[in-house]
């Protein structure tokens, strides 16, 4: 039979994770499972966020379609959420990007054969294979 | 005792269009701070350890000219890769930890990088929800 627990609160926010907004700590405890099974209690909190920086990969995944189409056998370096340089190799992409003041550039090639994997069969993809 | 593991940081990798992208991060890599370049990377757990198109080596202020040839294999095939004489220092949304690398020719690579188990999984946990195009990762206890 469940019971409230008193200390769950202050249990959770001292695990909280630094950088954590305490309402997220707050509601992730509401939701958590609380179990008592004589005196040993079980509780599993799952709390999380988003990483940073990854901006500029979701932009991509969200446009890459359109990416490929234009861009299709180029490198382009990708900033702040837009193309900042393009290039005929990862160099060439890399060294517009930082002349143009893009110090953070992320370079990718745009290649139909390999991107086009994404969308078939993942058991056809090398992704994941390679290993030295 | 039952364990739980709470995971800190979330990276999602949705493709548009329902597409079944691989499980993909933005990694900030740099040796001695001067040299810093973003690259994106797939999270490999099939992968030995980090590897990386070798292109971009000497943005990163390497010189692989004597670098130790280290067999690579998969089924993209075989091939020769070039051991970093430097550990690169990788930094993952929050995370970071010093890796060793192998540089091999993009041919060989899906275009990004792969960041496999050597020193990364040594370091964090990570979980994979691909149904939900999700990387979950935490500082391993």
């Amino acid at each position: 039979m469940a019971v409230p627990n008193p200390a769950a609160n202050s249990f959770s926010v001292m695990m909280a994770p630094r950088e954590v907004p305490l309402s997220i700590v707050r509601q992730a405890t509401a939701r958590s499972e609380l179990r008592v099974k004589g005196e040993v209690v079980e509780e599993t909190i799952t709390v999380y966020r988003d990483a940073v920086d990854q901006e500029d990969l979701q932009w991509l995944l969200r446009n890459f379609k359109k990416l490929l189409e234009r861009y299709e056998g180029k490198f382009v370096a990708i900033c702040r959420e837009r193309v900042v340089a393009t290039g005929d190799s990862w160099g060439e992409a890399f060294e517009r990007a930082q002349e143009r003041g893009f110090t953070g550039a992320m370079v990718i090639k745009m290649t139909r054969d390999k991107w086009s994997r994404w969308y078939g069969a993942p058991l056809n993809s090398l992704h994941g294979t390679v290993s030295v | 005792m039952p364990r739980s593991i709470r995971f800190t940081e979330r990276f999602r990798y949705e493709i548009a269009d329902g597409g079944n992208p691989p499980p993909l991060v933005r990694a900030e890599i740099s040796t001695d701070g001067s040299h810093q370049i973003a690259v994106p990377l797939i999270v490999d757990s099939g992968a030995a350890g980090l590897l990386l198109p070798s292109e971009i080596a000497p943005y990163l202020g390497i010189d692989l000219s004597a670098a130790e040839e280290v067999p690579v294999g998969g089924v993209a095939g075989a091939g020769t890769g070039l051991k970093s004489p430097v550990q690169l220092h990788v930094r993952i949304g929050r995370l970071a930890c010093r890796c060793n690398a192998v540089f091999i020719k993009s041919v060989m690579l899906p275009d990004c990088g792969l960041l496999g188990r050597e020193d990364w999984f040594h370091n964090f946990e990570v979980a994979f929800r691909h149904k939900l195009r999700e990387i979950l990762m935490v500082s391993a206890s």
